[in-house]
């Protein structure tokens, strides 16, 4: 599940909310910087108060989506009784929110309160208490009132009439009309058959082959009650219909108040998501300059990669660092994090610009107009995974005039080293030369030379120390030390490096923990030395 | 000796809901969710009504015929869709309308004001249907019948309901012995168990929540070459283990499902399983020990008797069955001999007595079967 997929408001409106957000671009600082301190404010306000959070959660939870009925009232059609309802929930849920709201000491953003809807509730749901349910009631029309008074009347009348012809039926045939006012005689009990057809309470329904089916016959006096019935319940649903063209008339003046308070509840429910990620998160405001500045990043952290690595009881490590270059080289070795460094990058950076408190420590940037990431990408169909990079590549490039994040995962691994080096260092160089003054460059790669060569900073995965590397004879021979040793032993941290740093031996070094058996590595090894005849020292670009 | 009422039944068994199922149509299901609704109410308690799919209409969506129409009593709550309950709905007190909405609009959870005749139009998914009947019960319904058919047979399943009514009658069949034969074979394959190893049960409903066709394997002992083995080894020490397969279905696969079966002692079906795969099943050249475990009975869409060990995650607990001596098409027979050859036919093929109940007539049968040696 993605980050943006974990954002799940409570209610239909707040995920309408959601649908509608857009990140803030350069030149919205001051607006971003006002969404942040709200979320800021709410999530210490959580930490605070957790139970006023939960009430209004528990209410958001229940919500309804009433835009389908204020959209009836703007048409100035009539509304059915379930979208009265819906509205009347809305008006009993927007009082619940205002009362938790009011009896609060949070300062809530003043588009998140919903405007009162006292008298809708009055006027729905008269004299109602507990949780709400509409139904046509009496006290709505004197008229409908009195017709089902007299409608139930009559149809008392008619029961009445109805159980004296059962009960002559029952002395005279010995068994009463059940279910459905039938009853069936057996063909060969003629006499009861026949005693039954000359009886006015009944009438012939049907005959099956072993018996004849009789049914009670309204009398006179019953078919007379059951025309007034009939006319009465037609009398009923017509003024039932006109309560409710003249509630809908009602509403129709609370149409604009009805969409502010549900826009309000949704605007709530999705800033109380923010916060409650945030929370989460334990995280803090980020600090955004209006000039094209550094990009500093303090104790981050992927929320998805941290889960996975605490879930296995790993001990997740933070990432900090502080880009102040156009382009900067990030290398470590398989295994290391340079991937998820990247997306760490990416991630914070972008959940800030959409209005989120980023999961880390500290962030200071400026706004981006873009972010570009591009991890190893599989090979779209009929494309090899170089090509694909290529045309990933291309589409970059038709943004270059606007300010992007670029981050860029070992581009060219797909292909001839030296010739997919090459291309690395021509991109970075023309991205730093076409796009250097309001873009950042990140790109991870196993070049070592790569950062030299253009001259940039160089940032390296710490990786396993020498000694970790250290292992039994006997762990070798058993197929090395497991995965979950690597991820143990394997400092994630990035760190600065120079120039003049060697090269760590950090893929021989995988391999040996991994278990590849000695005589390669040992072979290996002495390539890498230039013992051997192998011309396989390609880390510096050519 | 006066025998329980269905109503007795439901509330000896202590079911907080209750699937009436039908083996065809037009045998006396509405009658009977409608005998046992106001049986209920009328011993006080608050009832719940809700229909897997659509029921209760006017007419018989077959044959044209008109049809007894649910209803519900007086302080009643009712699960049905908006389209059918007409604009003011005048006689609901409404509670809760749903987010989602289908063909016939969203769903609407009201309670009755006066006994009025509707239409209950509920979800088709089990999982729907169950969160309707919480929601029921969270509105205070005490028992909530759910209205169901061997062609929506949700309702029946454990997951949704705690028991279930099976409704039978002269509609299923013209011939009273075949009436009688097809509901045994259903309450036969309703009455299928979980498999006797807790640990094969326990590790089955883990394959069934992971929604992936899955093989138990034997893990080998020393000593021990069968998969049933009282074997050897110690009590805590697992003996098999779940191998899953890529499949969420075997409907349309069954080979491909099959043929990835290797030396797995069960093979255990998260959704439907069908007469073919059972057939494939069967038809493979297993070792002498190879059962199916399906999620529960109603899974099962099968004719005949399964052809090799059936067991289910979850059982079925069938309270009763109500016959409806009268057919659609204008055959019928005497209550007293349905009822009776009904249940003599159960206890043949199940040996189990289950109550055969006609709730029009008032005829039941509780076991006592009649020209049979019982013990």
């Amino acid at each position: 599940m993605t980050i943006w997929e974990r954002v799940s408001p409570k209610s239909s409106l707040g995920r309408r909310v959601k649908s509608r957000v857009e990140p803030k671009l350069p030149g919205q600082e001051e607006e971003l910087r006002a969404e942040l301190r709200e979320v800021s404010s709410l999530s210490e306000a959580w930490k605070t108060y957790p139970d006023v959070f939960s009430k209004l959660d528990n209410v958001l939870v229940t919500l309804k989506d009433p835009f389908h009925a204020i959209i009836l009232l703007k048409e100035e059609r009539a509304l059915t009784a379930p979208e009265i309802f819906v509205l009347a929930h809305l008006a009993f849920s927007v009082g619940r929110v205002r009362s938790v709201m009011a009896e609060s000491k949070v300062k809530w953003p003043p588009r998140t309160v919903p405007p009162s809807l006292d008298p809708v509730e009055q006027r729905l749901l008269p004299g109602f208490a507990g949780q709400p349910v509409f139904y046509i009631a009496d006290s709505y029309s004197p008229e409908l009132s009195r017709v089902r008074t007299e409608r139930k009347a009559k149809e008392k009348l008619w029961r009445d009439e109805m159980t004296k012809e059962a009960g002559e039926v029952e002395r005279l045939l010995g068994r009463r009309p059940g279910i459905r006012e039938e009853i069936a005689i057996r063909k060969t009990n003629i006499q009861a058959v026949e005693q039954a057809r000359l009886m006015p309470e009944l009438g012939e329904v049907r005959e099956t082959l072993t018996h004849v089916h009789f049914r009670l016959k309204a009398t006179r006096e019953a078919l007379r009650l059951e025309r007034e019935i009939s006319r009465l319940r037609q009398k009923e649903t017509h003024l039932e219909g006109e309560v409710l063209a003249f509630l809908s008339a009602d509403l129709r003046a609370w149409k604009d108040q009805l969409e502010k308070a549900a826009w309000a509840l949704g605007e709530l429910d999705y800033l109380l998501r923010k916060a409650e990620l945030a929370v989460r998160w334990d995280a803090r405001e980020p600090v955004i300059n209006n000039e094209t500045g550094p990009l500093v990043l303090e104790g981050a952290f992927h929320p998805g990669v941290r889960e996975e690595v605490e879930g296995r009881g790993g001990k997740y490590q933070p990432l900090s660092l502080t880009i102040d270059s156009p382009v900067s080289v990030v290398t470590g070795p398989n295994m290391g994090g340079k991937t998820a460094s990247l997306a760490t990058v990416g991630l914070c950076v972008s959940l800030a610009q959409w209005g989120f408190l980023p999961p880390c420590s500290g962030l200071e940037f400026s706004l981006y107009d873009y972010v570009y990431f591009q991890p190893e990408t599989p090979g779209k169909p009929g494309l090899s995974s170089f090509a694909s990079e290529v045309v990933a590549l291309k589409e970059l490039l038709t943004r270059i005039e606007d300010r992007g994040l670029i981050l860029l995962d070992e581009v060219g691994r797909g292909t001839n080293p030296s010739q997919g080096l090459a291309l690395y260092a021509a991109v970075l160089d023309y991205l730093r030369k076409r796009a250097g003054d309001r873009s950042t460059v990140l790109a991870s790669t196993h070049y070592h030379g790569l950062a030299s060569h253009l001259d940039v900073p160089h940032w390296q995965v710490a990786g396993l120390s020498p000694g970790d590397g250290d292992l039994e004879e006997s762990d070798a021979a058993n197929g090395g030390k497991d995965i979950d040793w690597l991820y143990r032993h394997m400092d994630y941290r990035l760190v600065k490096v120079g120039p003049d740093t060697p090269v760590p031996q950090d893929a021989l070094m995988v391999a040996k923990v991994l278990g590849l058996h000695g005589e390669i590595i040992r072979r290996a090894e002495e390539f890498v030395a230039g013992a051997g005849r192998c011309e396989f020292r390609r880390d510096e670009p050519c | 000796m006066k025998y329980p009422d269905l109503s007795d039944l439901v509330l000896g068994s202590g079911a907080g809901s209750v699937a009436i199922v039908g083996t065809a149509k037009n045998v006396g299901k509405t009658v009977t969710m409608n005998y046992l609704s106001a049986a209920l109410a009328g011993r006080g308690l608050v009832v719940g009504l809700v229909s897997s799919g659509r029921d209760g209409e006017v007419t018989d969506a077959f044959t044209g015929e008109p049809k007894p129409s649910i209803v519900p009593p007086e302080g009643a709550w009712i699960a049905t869709a908006e389209g059918v309950l007409g604009e003011s709905a005048g006689f609901l007190e409404i509670a809760d309308v749903s987010e989602k909405a289908g063909v016939l609009g969203r769903l609407v959870i009201g309670r009755m004001r006066e006994s009025e005749p509707v239409e209950l139009v509920g979800p088709q998914s089990a999982k729907e249907l169950a969160r309707v009947v919480e929601r029921l019960h969270d509105f205070g319904a005490q028992v909530v019948l759910v209205d169901g058919a061997l062609d929506r047979v949700a309702a029946a399943s454990p997951g949704v309901t705690d028991a279930v009514v099976l409704s039978t009658g002269a509609s299923a069949h013209s011939d009273l012995a075949l009436v009688a034969k097809s509901t045994a074979f259903v309450v036969e394959l309703w009455s299928l168990k979980t498999p006797g190893d807790p640990d094969v049960l326990a590790l089955a409903r883990r394959a069934i929540e992971s929604g992936r066709v899955s093989f138990l394997d034997e893990i080998p002992l020393a000593g021990s070459s069968r998969h049933d083995g009282s074997s050897l080894a110690p009590d805590n020490t697992p003996r098999y283990r779940v191998r899953q397969t890529a499949f969420d279905t075997v409907l349309g696969c069954e080979e491909k499902v099959l043929s990835q079966a290797g030396e797995a002692a069960y093979v255990v079906v998260p959704g439907a399983v069908s007469e073919k795969f059972l057939a494939e099943a069967e038809g493979m050249e297993f070792r002498d020990s190879f059962a199916v475990v399906a999620k529960d009975p109603t899974a099962l869409f099968v004719r005949s008797e399964p052809p090799l060990p059936v067991y289910v995650a979850h059982e079925i607990r069938l309270l009763a069955i109500t016959v409806n001596p009268v057919s659609a098409g204008g055959y019928s027979c005497e209550p007293r001999e349905m009822v009776d050859a009904v249940s003599l036919e159960v206890y043949r093929s199940t040996g189990k007595r289950i109550p055969v109940l006609d709730v029009v007539s008032g005829e039941s049968n509780f076991g006592e079967v009649y020209g049979v040696a019982v013990g």
